[in-house]
């Protein structure tokens, strides 16, 4: 079996936010009370936190594209930052073998003011694409983007799907063994979309192994065989993609025709 | 079998080990983040330069005005307004670079919790970034020494040498800002009283002398004074040599940048949880 990510019992719980200008004055309360009421304190802690990834386990195969489908908030979000290390989880060891590139929102470090082409110089930095190489594949990523002249023109001249097709046309330059990419096409238009999903299709083609959030089934469903589903930080379900699918739709459905209370 | 280590994911532990490698791996964002903070800054701001020059040189007319007045034309042969310009460059470049780390997590927020990478080189990559319009300002000095007849003599060799202290010195406490700021924000409104209070206990409008000498080892653990005594020192030939004065500055802002090394590996793990 050759396994690149393989995920054991990986749990993330992050402390309920309580706005950031308690920060200090929560710390020093805590340093102050915790040696007279230690045990009182106790119980109000264990409700300060949620957990947003529950015990989740499973191995993907190289070459695989795995969507990952569930709510807002369900925890797809955070298992992509937890696998691409932008957070460490709580509990529980991952193992990925091979070059790990990720999207996980459009433009990361994209400034307004700059133009096209110093962002994707600056973006090409962040993702930790060499000046060479992007220097040669330049013409390439406008190409691909499709924004012609723009390149040229501070950022904020452009629309939110331009600046999505530049991002996007930047990190397909990365070329990683394993690709996570979370919602970032939502807003782009369908041709452009099409486009992406060839990009992805090929990228799949090359052997290379990619783990796709998005709530476009359509889309999950021309590119992906199996499918993980998140409720509430849990795995509800992994199997293949048509499989998923119908199991999810058939939650939505009882969801919604469930009355609510309060 | 593939032979290659996989890459283990786990949770934060108590000591992570120093990733000097991964971030020499990419130094080339360092160089991104300076070009793009160099080149908003001085797009941004119709008078880009004028800001610069202007903030050291404003302190320093005004100070020069009431020194001369208060106590005569120079300080041991410096004029007034040499010996103050270059402390206030100094000082313009640390206050600028605290400023700027204290902020930085938070404002290239999308760095730490959108994308991973070395995150010590933000902080690293703004210290440098502030470093220019250092350099711009000291260009405005050769003018003003020229008019007050001041040569500089061969200890301007050992100016590069000052400047890394400076730059050890911000990039040391920008560090314990950064981290700090990043999870209590107090710092950051805390930081221009913490700026203010430096400003009058480092040796910007009197010399270092003025610490009575049994006393001097004690206030050179401030690193702004051996910093400010070897621009004089270098730029000026202020005399004498404060090779002690320098030595102690520099053993206090390594102290100062390894606990900052230290602090930020011990919140690195959780640093994007609170950004």
């Amino acid at each position: 079996m050759d396994n690149v990510i393989a995920v054991r019992n990986i749990s993330k719980c992050f402390p309920v936010n309580r706005g950031q200008a308690h920060a200090l004055r929560a710390a020093l309360e805590k340093a102050a009370l915790s040696p007279l009421t230690r045990s009182h304190n106790r119980s109000e802690t264990a409700q300060q936190f949620r957990w947003a990834l529950d015990n989740i386990s499973f191995e993907i195969k190289r070459g695989e594209c795995v969507a990952l489908v569930g709510h807002n908030g369900a925890g797809k979000s955070v298992l992509l930052r937890v696998l691409s290390r932008v957070i460490r989880p709580t509990c529980g060891e991952a193992d990925l073998y091979g070059s790990v590139g990720a999207m996980l929102d459009i433009g990361v470090g994209f400034n307004r003011d700059l133009t096209g082409r110093e962002n994707v110089f600056l973006q090409g930095a962040i993702l930790g694409i060499r000046k060479r190489d992007l220097e040669r594949k330049f013409e390439e990523i406008v190409e691909f983007s499709g924004i012609g002249d723009l390149v040229e023109q501070p950022l904020k001249s452009y629309s939110n799907g331009t600046q999505v097709r530049l991002a996007f046309a930047i990190a397909a330059q990365l070329e990683p063994e394993i690709l996570l990419m979370d919602e970032v096409l939502a807003v782009a238009d369908e041709e452009f979309v099409g486009a992406s999903v060839r990009k992805l299709a090929d990228l799949k083609r090359e052997g290379r192994t990619i783990l796709l959030a998005s709530h476009d089934m359509s889309l999950l469903s021309q590119l992906c065989t199996r499918a993980l589903w998140f409720e509430q930080g849990r795995l509800m379900g992994d199997g293949p993609m048509k499989e998923i699918e119908e199991r999810y739709h058939a939650y939505l459905h009882e969801v919604s025709s469930t009355p609510r209370h309060g | 079998m593939r032979h290659t280590l996989p890459l283990r994911i786990r949770p934060p532990g108590r000591w992570n080990g120093f990733a000097w490698r991964e971030m020499w791996n990419r130094r080339e964002l360092v160089a991104a983040v300076v070009r793009h903070e160099i080149q908003l800054r001085y797009r941004q701001t119709v008078l880009g330069v004028v800001w610069v020059i202007g903030q050291p040189l404003i302190t320093t007319l005004i100070l020069s005005i009431l020194l001369t007045r208060l106590t005569g034309q120079s300080h041991k042969g410096i004029p007034y307004p040499l010996f103050v310009y270059v402390a206030m460059t100094a000082w313009a470049y640390i206050s600028h670079g605290l400023t700027k780390s204290a902020g930085c997590f938070i404002c290239y927020a999308p760095l730490v919790n959108r994308v991973y990478l070395p995150r010590l080189l933000v902080p690293f990559a703004v210290v440098l970034a502030a470093l220019v319009d250092f350099l711009v300002a000291l260009l405005l000095l050769p003018v003003v020494m020229a008019y007050y007849q001041v040569t500089p003599s061969l200890t301007l060799l050992a100016l590069p040498l000052v400047i890394v202290l400076m730059i050890l010195t911000v990039f040391g406490m920008g560090i314990w800002l950064a981290v700090l700021n990043a999870k209590f924000r107090d710092i950051a409104y805390a930081l221009p009283f913490l700026l203010q209070l430096g400003l009058f206990s480092s040796p910007m409008f009197y010399g270092s002398d003025i610490v009575p000498l049994p006393w001097r080892w004690l206030y050179a653990l401030n690193p702004v004074v051996g910093i400010v005594e070897g621009m004089r020192w270098t730029l000026l030939d202020a005399q004498p040599a404060p090779v002690a004065l320098m030595l102690i500055s520099t053993g206090a802002a390594l102290a100062i940048l390894s606990g900052g090394l230290y602090v930020y590996q011990r919140r690195e793990p959780t640093l994007a949880d609170v950004i």
